[in-house]
């Protein structure tokens, strides 16, 4: 029983590092939340106390659940700069890297010394045919982007950015650096319900009070879960897993 | 646990960054020609500590994997190069430049910077200058009789002596554009260099092709807005307070832990 107790703290450190995560990108362009399973058993009412315990044997078993990516809409900041997107709806940017492609909901785009339209890391934005490239005759302040991705430099067509979706985004892996890489063999579809502001970035969907919440909870769960091991005079061994989890 | 205290160091450290940045925007509020800048924040790399797909009971395959991310971090800054409003001066060498473009400046060193901060001043030797003292590309000399200076939207300057009244042509004042402003090095007072990020500077003449105007007689004000930097401002406040509040959760946890040793 005590291993439970101790595999359920050592599951709380987990769940308080995803909240420390999340708050340190609280304003972040783009990030989407982690959210770990931990959270949903903190949530119920009877996650507390000796109880808890019990909750991680039975429910997640000992060791770690899964933390999933919370890839709800985050509200969009009115910032004016032309080659600031953010999109609305659940499509995504594709960014061509060596590595193969990635997906990201960071917009804040710029051009670079030879016109292509790159990300924030110089990783070219990708278009429906090729990359994106802006006349160097053209001021970026000139681009301008319809709600469909077609990008018009001072009034001429010059390519459609690549918007693309997922049936089951719940695969996608994160890579860090605001961005996607999908699952071997899923490929992602053209995206059909997603627009693309320009002059907007989409604010991180961290809401602090929700994260605050929850480190609320996952203190005092963790509390609770020492308070069990006092009580049955946990064994050495325990105490020492404890300590270094 | 530990780890997680650096993940929270890392937000900090950000928003410390982010209120550095509005810091100096607001201190360039009032100085002609400045654009703001804004940082560009990037999560850091995630360690994997369980596969999705990963067999978790016979048959059973878990549907997401297990990603601890490692906190935050500054990917670039980003100056910001909106349209700051015209003001009207009246002074016949206070040039603003609306829509794209910049003033070459050459230093007495020979390197080339430019500028938008176009309050202009004639030298001891009728040359006209930065109010740093620095030539403005391409050097043009104004006649030490001259009564009056006229600056065209195009960069041509007219300068009118005793009672002429059609004036001459002293010289055009040219502007460059660059492929990526946003990748363009401040260098203080209102210089910015050239970087391989920005592109090769491409001269030309103000009004045409995708250059903009000159007006005479205005000075452009910086593009920061006091109300948005104040509001980030506070953002920025506030998520220092909240990721400082995660380190506080995280030192308690470890205080419980230790009081089953103690």
């Amino acid at each position: 029983m005590s291993t439970d107790t101790t595999a359920m703290m050592a599951g709380l450190g987990e769940q308080y590092l995803a909240l420390a995560h999340n708050l340190a990108n609280v304003n972040t362009v783009g990030y989407k939340r982690r959210v770990s399973h931990y959270a949903a058993v903190a949530a119920t009412p009877a996650g507390t106390g000796p109880a808890a315990s019990a909750l991680a044997g039975g429910g997640a078993g000992p060791g770690r659940a899964s933390m999933a990516t919370d890839f709800s809409q985050g509200r969009l900041v009115r910032t004016g700069r032309s080659l600031d997107l953010a999109l609305s709806g659940k499509g995504f940017f594709v960014l061509e890297t060596d590595q193969g492609e990635r997906y990201t909901r960071n917009g804040v785009f710029r051009v670079n010394a030879d016109g292509h339209l790159v990300d924030g890391q110089g990783r070219t934005v990708a278009g429906e045919g090729g990359p994106v490239t802006v006349p160097t005759s053209v001021s970026p302040m000139e681009v301008d982007v319809a709600s469909d991705g077609r990008l018009l430099a001072a009034g001429a067509p010059i390519g459609r950015l690549r918007l693309v979706a997922f049936e089951d985004v719940s695969g996608l892996e994160s890579e860090g650096f605001g961005a996607f890489a999908a699952p071997n063999g899923v490929q992602p579809t053209a995206a059909t319900d997603t627009t693309v502001e320009q002059g907007f970035q989409e604010a991180s969907n961290v809401d602090a009070v929700t994260e605050l919440v929850g480190l609320i909870q996952v203190t005092r769960l963790y509390e609770a879960n020492v308070q069990v091991l006092m009580q049955r005079k946990g064994t050495g061994q325990d105490l020492l897993r404890v300590a270094m989890a | 646990m530990l780890r997680a205290f650096s993940t929270a160091a890392t937000g900090m450290t950000a928003q410390q960054m982010t209120v550095n940045t509005i810091a100096n925007n607001l201190a360039n509020m009032n100085t002609a020609g400045f654009k703001r800048t804004m940082i560009d924040f990037q999560d850091l790399v995630y360690l994997r500590l369980a596969e999705p797909g990963r067999e978790i009971a016979a048959g059973i395959e878990a549907p997401t994997g297990f990603e601890l991310g490692s906190g935050v971090r500054p990917a670039a800054t980003l100056k910001v190069f909106t349209q700051g409003e015209l003001e009207n001066t009246g002074r016949e060498l206070d040039l603003a430049i609306q829509g794209d473009g910049f003033f070459t400046i050459r230093l007495p060193s020979g390197d080339e910077r430019y500028t938008r901060d176009g309050a202009l001043r004639i030298n001891a030797n009728g040359q006209i200058v930065t109010s740093n003292g620095y030539v403005v590309e391409p050097g043009i000399t104004i006649p030490s009789d001259a009564r009056s200076i006229s600056v065209g939207v195009d960069g041509t300057v007219t300068v009118f002596k005793g009672s002429d009244e059609s004036g001459s042509q002293v010289g055009t004042l040219t502007l460059v554009r660059f492929p990526n402003p946003s990748g363009l090095s401040s260098e203080g007072g209102n210089l910015l260099a050239a970087t391989p990020a920005s592109g090769d500077a491409v001269e030309g003449t103000a009004s045409e092709e995708g250059f903009g105007s000159i007006q005479g007689g205005f000075l452009e004000r910086s593009n920061v807005e006091m109300v948005s930097e104040l509001v980030n401002l506070i953002t920025a406040q506030r998520a220092y307070e909240i990721n400082s509040r995660a380190i506080r959760a995280g030192d308690e946890m470890l205080e419980t832990a230790n009081r089953l040793v103690s």
